[in-house]
């Protein structure tokens, strides 16, 4: 029993039945206090602090419910115990009313009074331990918060994890997009299988394959992001790069009624570039174009995708122009301006926000530079411009630009 | 004869893997890839039901949805709503749908156009689980 439990105070007018009482719960283990009137009552309460009361509610002066409001107004977690008459239903019912844990009726047989201070014991016990909790969760909650601001610090400080977060999640989100893929497949071709029907054996087959493929070139595209790479040049022809790219695209734009158009410049013959590079720009750009058009919600538009190659000469040096343009959604200005800046798809689930990423990253490499020309609702023109080089501009002793 | 399936998703792997499971379990099926076509094909081939992709270009699912439900002609053919939106948006998608309704009826149709009365009559969470989709067919056809 813990040491502030032990003590009881007992308040009751008649002699004998104090008397007994102090005897019976001091055999019990109690130390018991005795009063025999209210205000005596009191008194003891202010001095000794028990956090058990018994009381009588019939006394001259000052009664049981007087002494119960009394002592809950100076200690609501102090129990009162109340000993009413033989029938004395109302006392009772007043008693609980204001705060009394228990009544008790005359004559007070043991048992039932030991079975009422067991239960006040523990009341008090639950609010001296909801009282401890309480104090814990602030004491935590003042750590939590300390540590809270430091990882705050942290992230502001640190502004690139929260895009690092955002592109593990997009990039996550592709992958279980192939996932599903490949899943469908797999269904596919053991359903195929099993009850031999080679046309979903087939398509099963293609799904597999095809999303194989999204993943190699998605590990493309990463290494290409990641790593550094010196461009590998060789004399090329950039008019039939683009027709190889522009070619890559015309089933899928016929399947969504989309124009492929094409104006080479004829004056455009060799460049010493790097032509799977070069390709792969392509390929990114000419597949945003026509994404655009995928997704323009206007459907009375005759969508196109055009794709010029233009020879540029200023002071004297010759520049390689590559514009790819379509009459798709366009952008806001909010996608314009996110546009290069970081991991960023409109295409939802169907993206990766590495495309442009790559095309830019290898366009510096080259030397060159990317520009973007957008209007809302009518259209996107991305333009690359490069150098037109030769193998003299590569020879030992001349550095790379 | 068996029970025609529409299906409206823009990527061709789920549609092609759509169809097969549907194959598999007795149905025929043709598709659409966006809602815009998808709205055609329902006037024209007058489907059993209708699987539906939310997110699509040109015109999303539950634009085309809130139509389909305006359209005497087409209101009566079952809709499963097949979707990853609550992955790519975090919002728990078939609680919006199905609890929403009957929590703030008002704020629901602001948002999605829609009533308690008129919500989808099945709904099914990418990544597609074969016998999740077939229960979600069989039940909104009474099957």
């Amino acid at each position: 029993m813990a040491m502030e439990l032990k003590n009881l105070l007992v308040i009751d007018d008649e002699a004998p039945i104090l008397e007994m009482l102090e005897m019976s719960l001091a055999s019990e283990g109690y130390h018991v206090l005795t009063a025999e009137s209210g205000s005596h009552g009191l008194q003891v309460f202010k001095q000794h602090r028990p956090k058990l009361v018994l009381t009588d509610i019939k006394m001259p002066e000052m009664d049981g419910i007087e002494v119960l409001k009394r002592i809950k107004t100076m200690d609501r977690d102090t129990e009162v115990i109340v000993i009413t008459g033989h029938g004395d239903m109302d006392s009772a019912i007043s008693a609980i009313r204001h705060g009394a844990s228990d009544f008790i009726t005359k004559p007070i047989r043991d048992e039932i009074l030991m079975l009422a201070l067991e239960r006040a014991k523990e009341k008090v016990r639950i609010h001296q331990q909801l009282r401890d909790y309480t104090e814990n969760l602030e004491e935590k909650i003042e750590v939590c918060k300390v540590e809270l601001k430091r990882a705050e610090a942290e992230l502001i400080k640190n502004e690139r994890l929260a895009s690092i977060g955002e592109t593990v999640a997009g990039l996550a989100h592709y992958i279980k997009n192939i996932l599903t893929g490949l899943r469908g497949g797999m269904y596919m071709v053991n359903r195929g299988m099993a009850g031999d029907k080679p046309k979903m054996l087939q398509d099963g087959w293609a799904m597999v394959q095809r999303n194989i493929e999204k993943v190699s070139q998605l590990v493309l595209d990463l290494l290409q992001y990641s790593k550094d790479r010196v461009p590998e040049r060789s004399m090329c022809r950039p008019n039939d790069i683009a027709r190889d790219a522009m070619d890559l695209f015309q089933e899928k734009a016929g399947l969504h009624g989309i124009v492929l158009k094409a104006f080479f410049d004829e004056g455009l013959e060799e460049a010493y570039t790097d032509q799977e590079a070069l390709y792969r720009v392509l390929l990114n750009l000419i597949s945003n174009a026509i994404d655009a058009c995928i997704f323009d919600p206007d459907t009375g538009k005759a969508w196109e995708v055009v794709l010029r190659t233009t020879l540029e000469e200023q002071n004297g040096q010759g520049r390689l122009v590559f514009e790819v343009s379509d009459n798709g959604t366009g952008m806001t200005d909010e996608v314009k301006a996110k546009l290069f800046s970081r991991f960023f798809s409109t295409k939802g689930g169907q993206g990766t926000g590495l495309g442009l990423l790559v095309t830019q990253k290898i366009i510096k490499e080259l030397g060159g530079e990317i520009s973007v020309d957008s209007t809302e609702g009518q259209g996107t023109t991305f333009t690359v411009r490069l150098d037109l080089q030769t193998p003299a501009d590569h020879a030992p002793g001349v550095d790379e630009r | 004869m068996s029970k025609r399936v529409l299906i409206v998703d823009d990527e061709p792997d789920i549609v092609t893997f759509l169809s097969a499971v549907l194959e598999e379990n007795g149905y025929t099926s043709t598709s659409a890839k966006d809602g815009v076509e998808g709205l055609e094909a329902l006037r024209r081939e007058k489907p059993d039901l209708v699987l539906l992709d939310l997110m699509m270009p040109k015109k999303s699912g539950i634009a085309m949805f809130q139509e389909l439900r305006k359209d005497p002609e087409l209101s009566h053919i079952p809709v499963v709503v097949v979707t990853g939106v609550s992955e790519v948006t975090g919002v728990d998608f078939r609680n919006f749908m199905y609890k929403q309704p009957l929590k703030d009826e008002k704020k629901f149709a602001e948002t999605t156009g829609l009533t308690k009365y008129t919500i989808p009559d099945g709904y099914v969470e990418k990544p597609i689980d074969p016998d999740e989709l077939i229960k979600a067919v069989k039940k909104a056809l009474k099957e």
